[in-house]
């Protein structure tokens, strides 16, 4: 967004310069400038200062470099992920052997490399979480949108369509399509889809009904602006926090049906490595009692990846959330050890009130700052939405 | 006596954007009885003074000393300072409505308040004190009113039972923060009554926070004046009026539309208040000073006192001189006028020949309403009746006011006559066409003719979309055009309403309220209207900046020719700039004529209450002030 020092404009409200949202930078130097950032980079500037999101967000990273390696990680080992080494893999008794040089997460139960293993299962796991989580917040912004939206019957029968899909008991309805079907990669992707839109759909249908009553879609409508015009530019772009953010937190639950189905073996076949395959085979003959790392190291790798994607997604939602800058405060106070946050209400209020330029930022997000200040009548997406998301969501 | 003395108080606050300097060492002392006055526009630093200085701000740093019955309120512990609010600091906020607990009755949230602070009172005396301070607020009927809950009063009755809240037990001090700026202007003057009727009764000292420095002029005895943290000038409220000794007073005087009584240009202060993150060099309103000299902007200004009470801080000694107003509207403005008006000759001709462009008849009135009535829910037991049978023509090139009290329906009835809600009975006629009847692609048609400016400067630009493609919608969903010629003409929309065209790409959480509105006009204008509705246009922007805004309207009316209709509460707005003055009350029209007709021999007892509520006493001006000398100066 560059700098964004006002010039003098024909007439009026620009004279001193100075403009927007301003994320100020902290030089001590009265004429300096103040920086109107997008929103993308305020974003990334407070999650930066966000350990735990960092810490995820790496792990994050070194999971997909892992599962996009995954050939020369078996090479490096020399291993196949496949290719059983009942030579070395066993020992003579026919156990699996343990972490050492060869096998540097140990072997598993017919000989192969369980590292190999994991890293070729981090694709399925990622695969299937992504997608899926994807193609789930895809079918949730449709259906979430149009019940929002155009409201009445279209609503009745999309919003009683979500509620039937969240009735249905999940595993029994995918052990009966898959064993109806057959266990495939793409059976499970579909049955991981179905299940996963309607939460989120639901939230997307509130913030839609909020969004639809705020004066710049009547403004919209009053030009003349056709309900797709309306939808695409109005409607969407405001929904892209809650798009975000329910996308990210959506892909650990994704990830955690497919291990919960390959467990179950009705999801990936084998020999296909899959965490939750993996774990299966480890239960199965109660082989983990003698080689305890078949159900750590991929245990430990579910783990951390649906931890990670849960933290970020958490983070995500407080970086995006415009009423960021409350938290901060609060924050504060409690490090100088005054107690008492009641009050930060009317702290952020009056912050707002404060700056025409805070408040501009703001104003969206808090109810009472624009009843304080005297300009009045601001009401409030973001905060509306959120309690009603909350309502729905529960 | 003085009974609060504050003294060099600043604070702080900490945000992710950095440090805001709410305030800046400001120093009062309010005496024992009197009613002191805060006046700022938004952002001046007044709520979060009087926050600060009652321990409501635990977040934010505050320096100084605020001694009140000999102790200072600033180190005071948070159980003493929890004993002193209600006890001795009354506190009446701005929203009556979320300042009572709607779950419970008034009764029983009166005397809470008074055996949370006397324990020992019974539940009896409580309830006889509680009932007895309802009276005398106004409060008929107030004990069999004592078990109703806040949902069962009017927003004036609310504001009456807070008052009767923070009053019952007796605090030596009262402060109010702009405790009538969410209610009607007949109301408003009814609670300042109550208020002010107390204070002499009960011997309560009130300090009232308030944006509009008119009003505190006949309430206050003395005032502050705020802006961007600083205290610019304070005293009696007659000097203030009469002589005000700083230029930022003047200007807020001289930018009030009460302040002129014909259809002249407003002199607005131009630029607008500065971030609050830098600590200013030199005097903080400098920048937007008529009379500022180049020793304003490098060193803080001295605090001078003079004989009739005022202290200023200004380095001028001289009393301040108006800012000139620009007497003329804007070449630009001018000059795309004339352009249009050789468009429309031209377009003339080609319909001269054969081709003939909707509307067919130009001759009839732009809109044309006739016995109108509009119910929500109409046909259930929660029908509600908005509209009762409303008449009213729209000519072209008339500027009519529609003025009512919120509720009244004036913005139901803009929303119809745009088309965008449907009349339940009644005929509403727009360029000859009767609403009702339009097909879809007529609809679409007509939003070509009528365009609305909406009250919410923040609600009605989408932030995600920037503002060239918030300004180029209009001409994009009627005449597609894009590229370059789109963009050519955002950009001279914009220059037209005062805006840089180089902010094309800007989104709208960039600029100020002021700004932002422009924006709304200009998405207005775009399409060449036959008539513009405005939606209460100024009244959620601050004075000086409201002034810009309704200067810039009436100049595009007088080179455009537009038609108004422009829905005010505010009758000294609509003074401003309407021609004819529709006054609404509950859905009827109660009276309709020349501007100045109704504001000179008002008929309807409701426009009288009206003018009545809205015309303010101005203090006269005081022998001490007429004549008065420097006393001390104060070097910052």
């Amino acid at each position: 967004m560059s700098e964004a020092t006002v010039r003098n404009t024909t007439s009026a409200d620009a004279k001193t310069s100075l403009g927007s949202v301003g994320a100020a930078s902290n030089k001590p130097k009265p004429a300096r400038k103040i920086e109107q950032l997008s929103t993308g980079q305020a974003t990334w500037r407070r999650l930066r200062h966000d350990k735990a999101s960092m810490i995820a967000l790496g792990f994050i990273v070194f999971l997909v470099l892992m599962a996009v390696f995954a050939p020369v990680l078996a090479s490096i080992t020399g291993h196949d992920p496949a290719q059983q080494y009942r030579e070395i893999g066993l020992t003579a008794t026919g156990l699996p052997t343990g972490p050492g040089k060869a096998f540097w997460f140990g072997a598993d139960q017919l000989g192969r490399d369980e590292l190999v293993r994991i890293a070729y299962g981090a694709r399925v796991s990622l695969l299937v979480g992504v997608v899926a989580s994807m193609c789930g917040s895809l079918i949730a912004v449709i259906i979430g949108v149009l019940a929002g939206y155009f409201g009445g019957w279209v609503d009745n029968v999309l919003s009683r369509i979500t509620d039937f899909v969240m009735t249905i008991p999940f595993l029994l309805c995918a052990l009966a399509l898959v064993s109806v079907f057959g266990a495939s990669i793409r059976m499970c992707l579909f049955v991981v889809i179905f299940f996963s839109w309607a939460v989120t759909g639901r939230v997307i249908r509130a913030q839609v009904q909020v969004l639809k009553k705020k004066e710049f879609v009547e403004a919209a409508r009053s030009l003349g602006a056709s309900d797709a015009s309306i939808i695409v530019k109005d409607i969407l772009p405001n929904l892209t926090e809650t798009i975000i953010v329910y996308t990210t937190q959506g892909i650990p639950s994704c990830i955690v049906f497919e291990a919960s189905l390959s467990f179950l073996g009705m999801g990936i076949v084998p020999p296909t490595p899959s965490w939750g395959g993996m774990l299966s085979e480890a239960a199965g003959n109660s082989i983990y009692m003698v080689a305890p790392w078949l159900v750590f190291f991929p245990g430990l790798f579910l783990l951390m990846t649906t931890l990670s994607f849960n933290i970020l997604g958490d983070g995500l939602r407080d970086a995006l959330d415009p009423k960021a800058g409350r938290r901060m405060l609060a924050k504060r106070r409690r490090k100088k050890g005054a107690a008492a946050v009641a009050a930060v209400t009317p702290v952020a209020a009056q912050i707002a009130a404060a700056n025409d330029d805070i408040a501009a930022a703001t104003a969206d997000s808090a109810p009472l700052a624009s009843s304080m200040t005297s300009a009045s009548a601001t009401s409030s997406t973001s905060s509306t939405t959120s309690s009603t998301t909350t309502k729905e969501g529960d | 006596m003085s009974i609060l003395q504050v003294h060099d108080v600043s604070v702080d606050l900490p945000t992710e954007d950095g440090v805001v300097h709410a305030v800046q060492h400001v120093s009062f002392d309010v005496d024992k009885g009197e009613v002191f006055g805060i006046v700022g526009e938004s952002g001046s630093g007044k709520s979060v003074l009087t926050q600060a200085i009652t321990g409501l701000m635990p977040g934010a740093e505050v320096h100084g000393t605020a001694v009140f019955d000999g102790v200072d309120l600033l180190k005071a512990t948070p159980r003493q300072l929890r004993s002193m609010r209600g006890n001795k600091i009354g506190m009446i906020f701005q929203d009556p409505l979320s300042s009572l607990h709607p779950y419970f009755t008034i009764g029983s949230q009166i005397v809470e308040v008074i055996r949370t602070h006397e324990p020992k009172t019974s539940r009896d005396d409580a309830k006889a004190r509680a009932i007895e301070m309802l009276e005398m607020v106004g409060i008929k009927n107030a004990d069999k009113r004592f078990g109703d809950y806040p949902h069962q009063f009017s927003g004036g009755m609310r504001q009456r039972v807070m008052i009767a809240m923070a009053l019952v037990l007796r605090p030596e001090i009262i402060i109010a923060d702009e405790p009538t700026t969410a209610l009607d202007v007949t109301i408003q003057k009814q609670v300042l009554d109550v208020l002010r009727d107390m204070s002499d009764k009960l011997g309560t000292t009130v300090v009232m926070i308030s944006h509009d420095l008119t009003l505190l002029g006949s309430f206050a005895d003395r005032a502050m004046v705020m802006y961007a943290g600083h205290q610019l000038e304070m005293g009696p409220v007659s000097a203030l009026f009469s002589r005000p000794a700083h230029p930022y007073t003047l200007g807020l005087l001289h930018s009030s539309p009460d302040a002129e009584n014909d259809r002249k240009r407003l002199t607005p202060i131009e630029g607008r208040m500065p971030s609050l993150l830098d600590i200013p060099v030199g005097c903080v309103f400098a920048p937007r000073c008529p009379n500022a000299t180049d020793r304003c902007g490098l060193t803080a200004p001295p605090r001078r006192t003079l004989s009739d009470g005022v202290t200023v801080s200004c380095w001028r000694r001289a009393d301040p001189t108006p800012a000139e107003a620009k007497p003329e509207i804007d070449e630009f403005v001018l000059q795309r006028a004339r352009d249009r008006a050789e468009e429309q000759a031209a377009a003339k001709d080609a319909a001269a020949n054969g081709t003939e462009e909707w509307p067919l008849d130009k001759n009839a009135p732009i809109a044309l309403v006739e016995d109108l009535h509009l119910t929500y829910n109409a046909g259930t037991r929660k029908a509600v009746e908005v509209l009762k049978g409303i008449d009213l023509t729209v000519n072209r090139g008339d500027s009519i006011g529609l003025v009512g009290e919120s509720g009244c329906g004036k913005t139901t009835l803009a929303r119809v006559i745009a088309g965008l809600l449907p009349a339940t009975s009644g005929k509403v006629m727009l360029l000859g066409q009767d609403n009702s009847t339009v097909s879809r692609a007529e609809w679409r048609e007509q939003r070509r003719h009528v365009q609305l400016v909406f009250q919410d400067p923040y609600g009605s630009l989408n932030p995600r979309r920037r503002v060239g493609s918030i300004i180029g919608e209009p001409i994009r969903i009627q005449h597609h055009w894009s590229g370059n010629r789109l963009k050519k003409r955002v950009q001279e929309l914009m220059e037209l309403v005062g805006l840089n065209p180089e902010h094309y790409n800007r989104y709208p959480g960039e600029f100020s309220g002021g700004q932002r509105q422009r924006i709304g006009i200009a998405r207005a204008l775009a399409l060449d209207p036959e008539l513009i509705i405005f939606d209460e246009p100024v009244s959620a922007l601050d004075v000086s900046i409201q002034a810009q805004i309704l200067n810039l309207i009436q100049d595009l009316q007088d080179a455009f020719g537009y038609t108004y209709l422009f829905i005010s509460h505010d009758l000294a707005v609509v003074r401003h700039v309407c021609s004819r003055v529709v006054v609404i009350e509950n859905g009827r029209i109660v009276e309709r004529g020349d501007t100045e007709r109704i504001y000179d021999a008002p008929q309807a007892p409701f426009t009288k209450r009206l003018l009545a509520a809205s015309i303010r006493a101005v203090p006269p001006e005081s022998q001490e002030t007429a004549h008065r000398t420097l006393v001390k100066e104060v070097v910052a």
